[in-house]
């Protein structure tokens, strides 16, 4: 008689060919061995040919109510090291550039000689640097960190997320 | 495209928010997670919340889902530990309205008696299998149930393959002693 395992290997289709021949051998005589091997064997496939359990007709739109409409995204977005430092540095050169600008000021005050003495034309240069370029240097300056600061921030994160809710 | 790369497809469009292929996953699943549920539970009601919580939880976690094994083998796992946990809740044993309906159904059939006869036996095999102990009915569904190799098996189960294939062994034979008990009942009522 064989094992349990074996006549389980037999009917899974796992046998070795000297065990299948025993089997053969069982099977023409003996009856005992026959009528187990036959009850193993309908009850495999009976296993097998269990149908799939249904179920219900909502069940698909049930679990969708359970979860929220839409899923939060997540993106990763990885940071630049020097994004950390980014309003260290726009701190910065606004505190540099109001220093040169104090600096520029205080170099190149006209004293009271020199004004009653003759016209000082570089001061007046000065004055006007100080006035139309410096100023607009100044703006230019500030409003291109503006522009990089609110593109960093703002519009690359948004176009991202678009694109990925896009798909 | 064989299953497992449509599963994969519709899992890289779970992670983008897709629910149109998160519904699509659960009805290609459903039925077969319903029933590892339902054989272990016996109990229609709780099978389904058992699956349904089991999708809800592969929603939640998809984002740690990495591919290296297969969707179905990390769904099954849920499924398998869910079911068991339930089963352990209710000690209880509690009829299932489902049976009646099913009997009143045998008188549905066609008088084809080879079509009677086995449906009396599924019936004999599904009471047989309430038997036995979840961990037996589990491993015994999931060896039928989409023919699972023994390896998945075990990664399910959390088991090694051998060990699976000695439990897998000894819940046949044990079903197969069930089985004997309620003929000989079966016998034993018609004398």
């Amino acid at each position: 008689m064989l094992t349990d395992e074996q006549i389980f290997d037999i009917i899974d289709g796992c046998a070795s060919a000297e065990l299948m021949q025993l089997h053969s051998h069982l099977m023409n005589n003996s009856l005992e061995y026959k009528q187990y091997f036959n009850e193993l064997e309908a009850i495999h496939l009976d296993l097998a040919a269990l149908p799939l359990e249904q179920t219900s007709a909502n069940f698909t739109e049930k679990v969708l109510a359970c979860i929220p409409e839409e899923k939060l995204v997540v993106i990763h977005v990885r940071e630049r090291v020097w994004s950390r430092k980014l309003t260290y540095i726009f701190g910065g050169t606004m505190a540099a550039m109001f220093l040169i600008a104090v600096g520029i000021i205080i170099a190149f005050q006209p004293t009271s000689d020199v004004t009653s003495n003759s016209p000082d034309i570089f001061s007046k240069y000065v004055s006007t640097l100080q006035v139309q370029y410096f100023t607009k240097i100044a703006v230019l300056l500030n409003l291109i960190v503006i522009l990089v600061v609110f593109d960093k921030k703002i519009l690359r994160p948004y176009f991202r997320h678009r694109k990925v809710s896009l798909g | 495209m064989n299953d497992d790369q449509k599963n994969i497809i519709l899992i890289k469009k779970i992670k983008t928010g897709d629910r149109l292929a998160f519904k699509e996953l659960i009805n290609r699943h459903k039925n077969y997670a319903f029933t590892v549920a339902f054989r272990v539970l016996n109990n229609r009601e709780e099978a389904e919340e058992v699956a349904q919580d089991a999708f809800l939880q592969v929603f939640k976690n998809i984002d740690t889902f990495n591919f290296e094994a297969r969707f179905t083998t990390w769904f099954y796992r849920i499924v398998f530990n869910a079911a068991l946990m339930q089963k352990r809740k209710n000690r209880i044993f509690t009829e299932d309205i489902d049976l009646c309906v099913q009997a009143s159904e045998v008188s549905n059939l066609s008088d084809s008696s080879e079509e009677v006869r086995k449906y009396e036996r599924q019936e004999a095999i599904k009471k047989a299998m309430q038997q036995l102990s979840a961990d037996d009915v589990m491993m015994i569904t999931l060896f039928y149930l989409q023919e699972q190799s023994l390896e998945e098996i075990a990664a399910i189960t959390e088991i090694t393959a051998e060990t699976a294939k000695v439990k897998i062994h000894r819940a046949r034979k044990r079903l197969a002693e069930e089985m004997r008990k309620h003929w000989k009942d079966e016998v034993r009522s018609l004398i």
